[in-house]
């Protein structure tokens, strides 16, 4: 690149405005719009939240602040059963969805990967709830609790009350429960199932003729080659789908922390301790999920 | 092919169309998925063309028996009885959301092109603030986003709606992302020619991220199309509402009013889908792109 070169050794004087220096001012004129724009409504505001969320409101016009230190995180913490029992409760959720759409969206993704009619129009179908998810119009179906309805009428097609009656009431809640957790899952593959196919498609097709020469089974294959292969896919896919549940719009948490926030007492202070400790706790778990699956990607990386 | 394999064998003319089981096997397994990820899909549009009868049915029926467009009368008549005229509402989506998509576009791709590309002092310590940024819902944002705008002066004004979301830290992520591809030679050659950094821009960098902008511009679509917590926020002059808060309005007025709500949800929903639809393989493309790297 010719702004490595370093030009200032030859010359014997230093200009102010050398080539770095213009090419650097170039360089954060591009990035200043995006910059002002951020600091201000997006970082900006985040800091002020953490600020808030040490503090006491004063005065409501104009939002003056008096520092009362970690009161409100203790109060989130030891008091509020309402908050730690969603907190736990999503939580358990997190843990139970993650390792599904992961296994879920690795599956799709690998059928998806085989040549076959009407791949592409698939692929778009997987990767709508992604679009119409964050939707206005889907949030007040869900209001409504049309997707239960939607879900209940699914449910009579596949599981007809005759059969249903033949296989018992325990078994027929069972399959009703698997079927529920299905289309909460699939909802969330969307973005995995891409990530996973590109990984897909990254692997060496030689490593899989090296292995049919070695008569390997499909199953095999899969195991000692496409899995190891598409580690790094699943790291980013696990931090991907952690950050996704957390930001998810109906996370029963945020709203709780919207809650209270807007209505009630309006105790905005302690709604933003309450959204920190949540952040605390996404940040280690993804630190977590770094740490556990490192040993299994430097292996691929040696071999 | 001369590998014999299992499964049933079509003869159709002279060639046998091979269908192996495990083919079929695939087939029926993925459909039976898409059933369950599209099935909300189709529940919508179905649902705008029920009679109210069927409507408030209860348990309720997947498939529509007797289809009518009355929800749609029921619509214009219940939009018609507002104070503000229903185009004016959907001209002030359609505006705040053109001009947002544009802004959004045009400033993430000039920053994520510097970052990407020129070696600033200070870009990792920005990129690592714009990845724990990510993480953040912007629902906890809410009062300290308020007093900002509202220092700004914006509050009541079309910017409102459209500055907080120019400059989002997906968007820039994303676009990063696939700068990254640009090959640098050809940014180096395009130096060698003279080019300003501007021009090279223009005419080399922002044509090479069409693929991204396709899915820009489908991400901030919809979130601007669907945004109703903005609007209720921002703005307290009725004629400045936008479609999510007039359609919603529409929902308060009970059970008559439930048919005219499922139109308006389908009419709302339409625009996303045909965005997706328009520029759904780059969008995929870019996903997966990004994803790699």
């Amino acid at each position: 690149m010719a702004k490595k070169l370093d030009i200032n050794a030859a010359a014997p004087k230093q200009k102010f405005w050398n080539l770095k220096r213009k090419e650097n001012m170039n360089g954060y004129l591009f990035i200043l719009p995006w910059l002002l724009g951020a600091a201000m409504l997006f970082i900006f505001p985040i800091y002020r939240s953490l600020e808030m969320s040490f503090s006491n409101i004063i005065n409501y016009t104009d939002y003056t602040i008096e520092f009362v230190g970690l009161t409100h995180y203790k109060t989130a913490l030891t008091g509020d059963t309402e908050y730690l029992n969603s907190l736990f409760n999503n939580i358990k959720n997190m843990l139970q969805t993650v390792p599904f759409v992961n296994v879920f969206s690795l599956l799709i993704a690998v059928m998806l990967n085989r040549k076959f009619k009407g791949r592409t129009l698939f692929r778009a179908i997987f990767f709508l709830p992604v679009i119409l998810g964050s939707g206005f119009a889907m949030g007040q179906l869900m209001n409504q609790g049309v997707d239960k309805e939607a879900m209940e009428t699914v449910k009579e097609v596949l599981l007809p009350r005759q059969v249903a009656i033949y296989l018992g009431e325990e078994l027929t809640n069972a399959i009703s429960v698997f079927l529920n957790l299905i289309s909460t899952i699939m909802w969330k593959c969307g973005v995995p199932i891409v990530i996973y196919l590109a990984g897909l498609q990254g692997v060496p097709s030689s490593l899989y003729e090296a292995a049919r020469v070695d008569a390997a089974t499909e199953w095999e294959m899969f195991w000692l080659i496409t899995l190891p292969m598409i580690t790094p896919m699943m790291l980013l896919n696990m931090v991907f789908t952690v950050v996704d549940s957390f930001t998810d719009s109906q996370n029963w948490l945020l709203r709780l922390i919207e809650r209270t926030s807007f209505s009630g007492d309006y105790e905005y202070e302690y709604a933003a301790a309450m959204a920190w400790i949540f952040f605390v706790w996404i940040i280690v778990l993804v630190a977590v999920i770094f740490l556990v699956m490192r040993p299994f990607i430097n292996k691929v990386k040696d071999n | 092919m001369a590998m014999v394999r299992k499964g049933l064998h079509i003869k159709m003319g002279k060639s046998y169309l091979q269908i192996s089981t495990s083919r079929v096997l695939l087939y029926i397994f993925i459909t039976a998925l898409v059933c369950f990820t599209a099935m909300p899909l189709i529940y919508v549009v179905v649902t705008a063309f029920k009679p109210i009868d069927e409507l408030l049915k209860f348990p309720p029926q997947f498939f529509v028996r007797k289809p009518t467009m009355q929800n749609f009368n029921d619509l214009i008549v219940a939009v018609g009885s507002t104070s503000v005229p229903f185009l004016r509402n959907i001209a002030n989506s359609v505006f705040t959301t053109v001009v947002t998509v544009f802004l959004a576009v045009f400033v993430s791709s000039l920053g994520a092109y510097s970052m990407a590309k020129m070696d600033l002092p200070l870009k990792k310590q920005i990129f690592s603030v714009i990845v724990a940024a990510l993480m953040f819902p912007g629902e906890v944002t809410t009062i300290p986003n308020y007093l900002i705008v509202d220092g700004l002066g914006m509050i009541n004004t079309y910017w409102a709606l459209i500055i907080p979301k120019v400059a989002g830290a997906f968007n820039f992520f994303l676009m990063k992302q696939f700068c990254e591809q640009i090959p640098t030679s050809l940014l180096e050659a395009a130096r060698i020619d003279g080019a300003t950094e501007l021009k090279i821009f223009t005419r080399i960098v922002f044509p090479f991220l069409s693929p991204a902008w396709a899915t820009l511009i489908v991400f901030t679509f919809t979130s601007c199309w669907n945004d109703s917590s903005g609007p209720l926020i921002y703005i307290t002059n009725e004629a400045m509402r936008t479609l999510p808060i007039a359609i919603s309005s529409i929902s308060t007025g009970g059970l008559a009013r439930q048919g005219a709500m499922t139109a308006g949800t389908l009419i709302m929903t339409a625009p996303t889908i045909i965005i997706y639809t328009l520029m759904q393989r780059r969008v995929i493309e870019t996903m997966a792109h990004t994803g790699i790297k």
